[in-house]
């Protein structure tokens, strides 16, 4: 597989703000890859500096085998910048027959391109409004339907999903795994089940720096962990007694959820210490509502930034 | 660069400057003023531009050749016109080129159109644009001041709109530095005023500056578009030609400026 998007040693600075410190990643083809990161960890930085909004300090970046600002990249890319406004008093239709005929489509071509991505995204209702009309999630879906113009190679999104409604936050998700085969998808969000829901790998910053980059199923079954998730917040005996079993290692009370534990186990088979743990369970009447193996995937990305 | 690309820019921006703010903070005040000027020049124009005060105060603000070139061999009223003009278009060219690149840079606009097209298209479409919105409107009013004109004057309709030809095209070439020094200033501020407000400081700092240099060495020292002003409707033709090359360097330095900001502007 090529590398899709190469970064080595990127540098971006604000002054005396290190947005990006040396980031260095490769992502490939037909991936769909989450950027996850705290607040200011310089996820839009990188998307920015991906698109050549930004130009980087130092390092070098190659996108699609050019670098972000070259002329053979042009339509390439689609991108959702966050809470970057449309042009007003224009027509949504107006505005996207424009960019349409910038990626070089005909008259009568992007007419049919848009089309193509209103049934695709659902926003038939509001092509003919101005972008102040809109209310901010019908503008985000707006301005995801622009990001598709063209079946660009790459698509970045930066958070796609924040301030939409559930259905329409769902039907952005349908969506983009829908699309993942014929595209490869950077996503920027801080729900941590969308990535896992949609994205094959996962890529977090902290501070402009890279903490971890690997697959999702890397990152939820590299160590032995189950989750455990009960009707009621176990008592503190409950616990002993579980630490008590052959081949546990450790158990994590989640902080904002204390009926959820997170196991670690050492040394034995996953089925055994399942089994021995839910039988210890029923017997301490301990109704059980999600139980799943690996670390909770939320979990680990925070111990992750937490770590670093 | 991709010329279709900038044609589409540059048309979709003119379109809806016109309908929008950008457009309309320039042409309704343009168009008042040139409303009232013409509507002076057709009602007391005529007989009073040709009279021997008008030749005296011509003779006295410029050369006494000059006076009579414009007043008595063209058509007195287009030459009205076109010194009107010209002391009021770095005025109205700076009104209409201010929202190039400022506004949609400070609002990010910009990132809907950076993935499709190059900077230097988008900074070639709005610099187009917003020359042609304010060379439209300029060759509007100047067609009806050749109108005036031809009534007022009473010259042969060929020698009217033979002068009226050539006061189009010196306002045109007058137009293009200032639309491209606005460019540069835009390329460098955040908003529409901010970069209406610094383009009139600087031009004003430049125009002293070269004003006080030229009396202090006593060489003609042209920091602004502004100083061939005079070279314009000189007698001369190789006058008009050194002006006209002045401008286009101008225009082109100004604009060099500009793309040069624009490029390492982040967006």
């Amino acid at each position: 597989m090529s590398a899709l998007v190469e970064c080595r040693d990127v540098h971006k600075s604000f002054g005396s703000i290190r947005a990006l410190a040396g980031l260095t990643f490769s992502i490939n083809n037909r991936t769909s890859v989450g950027l996850v990161g705290p607040n200011g960890a310089g996820k839009t930085t990188l998307f920015s500096v991906i698109c050549g909004f930004l130009r980087p300090d130092a390092g070098t970046l190659s996108v699609l085998g050019h670098r972000p600002d070259a002329p053979r990249l042009k339509g390439r890319i689609g991108i959702l910048p966050q809470d970057v406004p449309m042009l007003q008093g224009i027509s949504v239709y107006a505005q996207l027959l424009l960019l349409a005929r910038l990626q070089g489509f005909s008259r009568r071509g992007a007419d049919q391109e848009i089309a193509r991505i209103i049934g695709q995204s659902g926003i038939s209702g509001l092509v003919s409004q101005f972008p102040e009309t809109l209310s901010f999630g019908q503008r985000k879906r707006v301005i995801l339907a622009q990001a598709l113009i063209g079946n660009p190679d790459l698509v970045l999104l930066d958070e796609p999903t924040s301030g939409l409604d559930p259905v329409a936050a769902n039907d952005v998700r349908a969506l983009i795994r829908k699309l993942r085969a014929e595209h490869t998808f950077i996503i920027s969000s801080h729900n941590l089940d969308e990535i896992r829901n949609v994205c094959d790998e996962i890529i977090i910053i902290d501070k402009g720096n890279l903490v971890r980059h690997c697959t999702i199923q890397a990152l939820i079954e590299h160590d032995n962990y189950l989750t455990i998730v009960l009707e009621h917040t176990p008592q503190d005996q409950l616990l002993q007694i579980l630490k008590t079993l052959p081949a546990i290692v450790r158990i994590t009370v989640d902080a904002a959820n204390p009926n959820k534990l997170s196991i670690q186990f050492q040394g034995a088979p996953p089925d055994e210490v399942q089994f021995r743990i839910l039988e210890l369970l029923r017997q301490h009447d301990a109704a059980v509502v999600e139980f799943s193996r690996g670390s909770a995937f939320t979990d680990k990305v925070v111990e992750l930034v937490r770590r670093h | 660069m991709n010329w279709n690309r900038i044609i589409i820019l540059a048309l979709f921006d003119l379109r809806h400057a016109i309908f929008r703010l950008k457009g309309l903070v320039f042409l309704m005040p343009f168009l008042f003023f040139w409303y009232w000027i013409l509507k002076f020049l057709h009602e007391k124009g005529g007989d009073l531009l040709v009279s021997r005060e008008s030749l005296l105060l011509l003779s006295w603000l410029y050369k006494p050749a000059v006076a009579q070139v414009l007043l008595i061999s063209h058509p007195a009223s287009l030459s009205v016109f076109l010194l009107i003009a010209l002391a009021t278009i770095p005025f109205f060219a700076m009104l209409g080129s201010s929202d190039q690149l400022a506004g949609d840079a400070a609002r990010q606009t910009f990132r809907f159109f950076l993935t499709r097209c190059t900077r230097t298209e988008i900074f070639l479409g709005r610099l187009i644009s917003s020359y042609s919105l304010i060379a439209f409107a300029t060759i509007i009013t100047a067609t009806a001041a050749a109108y005036i004109s031809w009534q007022n004057d009473h010259r042969p309709l060929d020698v009217t709109l033979l002068y009226a030809t050539q006061v189009v095209l010196v306002m045109l070439l007058y137009i293009l530095p200032y639309v491209a020094y606005m460019s540069a200033i835009s390329a460098l501020m955040s908003s529409a005023l901010s970069t209406l407000l610094m383009g009139m400081m600087i031009y004003l700092s430049l125009a002293m500056s070269g004003s006080y240099l030229s009396h202090r060495l006593s060489l003609d020292i042209a920091l602004v578009p502004g100083a061939m002003k005079e070279l314009l409707f000189g007698i001369h033709s190789h006058d008009q030609m050194y002006a006209g090359a002045g401008l286009l360097a101008y225009a082109a330095v100004y604009g060099a400026l500009g793309w040069i900001i624009f490029h390492r502007r982040n967006l």
